[in-house]
């Protein structure tokens, strides 16, 4: 292999890796609050799909962005108060998410453009150059000459880094995922740092699917997505629940795309290609399985007391039900 | 989940009929017209009712396949890989085993039911420790199984001169006989009841069974207890993807006579919804698999298409998985009135109103 097919795999592994990436740092966002979040499948083709509506209609694709992070921001909102405020089962949530947002996005994309298979070419990034990096021998080709949503990814992972060590509002964040009941002793509102980290997560996840539709093939087809949600579920846990870990993570599995986009001139049947990332990921899960460092209330939903059944006899009381007796009731009204 | 009475069950179904039906109108079509199309087109002939039936069949196994697994404690999810997998051992033991009638059916339906289980065995031995990881792991085999199935057959089985990717059909030794030649309805649907009553007999009157369930209750506890929790969610996933197996066996033995790339348009994943508007009862199990078999029949038969597509089930089944997830949802919409009546009544000393 010769330094020029390095460079030029080494570039697509990171151009590769970018959808992935970014559902992989939503993932990290969300589960270091507390919250599985497994819709980023469904969210991931839903934001993919508006993404291509937005550059279609308007003929820029960074107003298809902006409709990508809004859908996967919106859907995101429907996790927050379903799982946050009303105390759902986050992963059957997210499993409901993944039939509902794929279901709508094909259902829309049928009747708008007559097909449940591929939308018509759209209006994609091209490729950025960076101005110093471009000119530099080897990181030029590598870094150099990607469209936006790479540079959007890799800028995310140093902010993501930045905000979750070094900032009050990521060491809340990490406190939610690890015990938010001390977090709200110190009078932090739970739910809306959880809710906040949901919706951030949503965002990602919806840059995740701007970069599928609108940063590599200019255009949206048919379960694109690939089942990269819940690859990136796996690659989250792989990273150890950190972004510059999660980003490293993926880009061994961009590597491993690249390498597979490779070998097709070689004699190998598509099928068992096909099947290589998902084998990887198998074996990536068992290797983890035992030294994860989870964080503690990874998916343990944290009630609002609006969720707990109040008394019915007494309404308008928001007291919880209790068996006493009539002089205790009187003091309780008589302190109250 | 479970707790909550099926009224919720209802509730959620209506909430989600609603949203639908929102939907429907905003592209389009009219949902009253279209509901009532389904019904009638359901229930108004004897083909139509017959059609819902041979709908029902894989999602009654693909559902109880989800009771077993959710029940259990474990996501399988994986529950498509796992039907294709089945329909592919079923089959190929159609094809190669020439006996008489009965042997080779029931030979081809254990294999069908073994594959899908060995299926669902290779990630719970992988990653079966870890209960959250394992879900992933299911995830997994469903792609690699589609894409392994269709390898095996496009290499190795494939019919002569077939343009798409389909087997030779089975012999007459396998075949699952149909009710009527014109219909879908089949034996299969027998089959699925006695499965019903099997997997409702083995959890709620067996210790394995108890020992499944109280693994989903709470694995920590059952592991103080004594039980081996991986020992236990093996079989727990052995018997859940045997019976996703055994419904890829059955459409393929019944319906089709061969394996053929996307015979299943999403069995699996219909299994998850059966199971949970079910509320994980094995027997309640019909009752959905018959509403959503109603939906799959109505959009297929009927030629629904033109209106509303194909992909408003999904969105249905979405919807309905949401809500019923949010089971607390009810506890807190009532709360919130009540939050609100409180807010009103202390607010009553300065009457707005009667400021003008």
């Amino acid at each position: 292999m010769d330094m020029e097919s390095i460079i030029s795999f080494l570039a697509a592994m990171i151009r590769t890796a970018t959808p992935l990436a970014l559902a992989t740092l939503a993932c990290t966002i969300s589960e270091r609050a507390g919250v599985i979040n497994i819709g980023i499948e469904g969210v991931m083709i839903a934001s993919a799909f508006s993404a291509a509506m937005g550059a279609y209609y308007s003929g820029d694709p960074w107003c298809g962005l902006i409709a990508g992070v809004l859908a996967g921001i919106l859907l995101s909102v429907l996790i927050a108060v379903l799982s946050i405020y009303c105390g759902g089962d986050q992963v059957v949530i997210g499993i409901g998410l993944n039939l509902l947002g794929p279901g709508l996005s094909y259902l829309i994309m049928y009747k708008i453009w007559g097909s449940r298979g591929t939308s018509p070419w759209l209006p994609g990034f091209g490729s950025v150059d960076i101005p110093f990096i471009k000119d530099t021998p080897v990181l030029g080709s590598i870094l150099s000459g990607h469209n936006p949503c790479v540079y959007l990814c890799l800028l995310m992972v140093v902010v993501m880094h930045y905000v979750i060590y070094h900032t009050k509002y990521g060491l809340r964040v990490r406190a939610a995922g690890e015990n938010p009941s001390v977090l709200q002793t110190a009078g932090v509102n739970v739910y809306r740092l959880r809710t906040s980290a949901v919706l951030w997560s949503g965002a990602m996840v919806g840059l995740s699917g701007v970069s599928l539709s609108l940063g590599q093939l200019n255009v949206f087809t048919n379960g694109m997505s690939a089942d990269r949600g819940f690859l990136a579920y796996a690659a989250n846990r792989f990273g150890q629940w950190t972004p510059v870990g999660s980003y490293l993570t993926c880009l061994l599995f961009g590597g491993m795309e690249a390498l597979r986009m490779r070998m097709q001139d070689f004699n190998v049947a598509p099928q068992l290609l096909k099947m290589l990332p998902y084998v990887v990921t198998l074996f990536a899960l068992m290797l983890t399985g035992r030294r994860l460092r989870t964080p503690a209330a990874d998916g343990v939903p944290f009630n609002h007391p609006i969720t707990i059944p109040q008394a019915k006899g007494k309404k308008g009381s928001s007291y919880p039900q209790s068996k006493k007796d009539g002089k205790e009731n009187q003091d309780e009204t008589i302190q109250g | 989940m479970k707790k909550q009475g099926f009224r919720y069950s209802l509730y959620s179904l209506a909430l989600a009929l609603f949203f639908g039906g929102m939907i429907m109108w905003a592209t389009g079509a009219d949902p009253f017209t279209v509901y009532m199309q389904v019904i009638r087109g359901s229930f108004g002939s004897f083909s139509g009712v017959m059609g819902v039936l041979a709908y029902m069949i894989p999602l009654i196994f693909t559902g109880l396949s989800a009771v077993v697994a959710f029940q259990g404690g474990v996501f399988n999810i994986g529950a498509e890989g796992q039907l294709l997998v089945g329909g592919l051992a079923a089959v190929l033991v159609g094809v190669y085993l020439d006996l008489p009638w009965p042997i080779p059916l029931l030979i081809a339906l254990m294999a069908g039911f073994v594959a899908g289980g060995i299926w669902a065995l290779i990630p719970t031995v992988m990653v079966g420790r870890n209960l959250a990881a394992l879900f992933v792991g299911t995830v997994m085999m469903n792609s690699i199984g589609s894409s392994f199935c269709e390898y095996l057959v496009k290499y190795h089985f494939l019919r002569e001169g077939a343009s798409t990717t389909e087997t030779n059909k089975i012999l007459d030794g396998a075949v699952l006989p149909r009710f009527y030649s014109n219909t879908q309805m089949n034996y299969g649907i027998i089959l699925a009841v006695i499965c019903v009553l099997l997997v409702a007999g083995m959890l709620y009157r067996t210790p394995a069974g108890f020992g499944i369930r109280m693994i989903g209750t709470n694995p920590v506890a059952s592991e103080q207890a004594g039980i081996n929790v991986y020992r236990k969610t093996m079989f727990t996933m052995f018997i859940s993807g045997g019976i996703a197996g055994l419904a890829g066996a059955v459409q393929c033995l019944a319906i089709y006579g061969r394996w053929m790339l996307g015979f299943s348009p999403g069995y699996g994943w219909d299994g998850i919804t059966v199971a949970t508007l079910a509320l994980l009862n094995p027997f309640a199990v019909i009752v959905t698999a018959m509403f959503f078999g109603m939906l799959r029949s109505a959009s297929i038969s009927m030629n629904l298409g033109n209106s509303v597509p194909i992909d408003m089930i999904t969105v249905l089944q979405g919807l309905v998985v949401i809500f019923v997830a949010t089971a607390p949802l009810w506890t807190t919409l009532s709360n919130v009135k009540t939050i609100l009546v409180e807010k009103i009544r202390k607010q009553v000393k300065m009457p707005r109103c009667n400021r003008r």
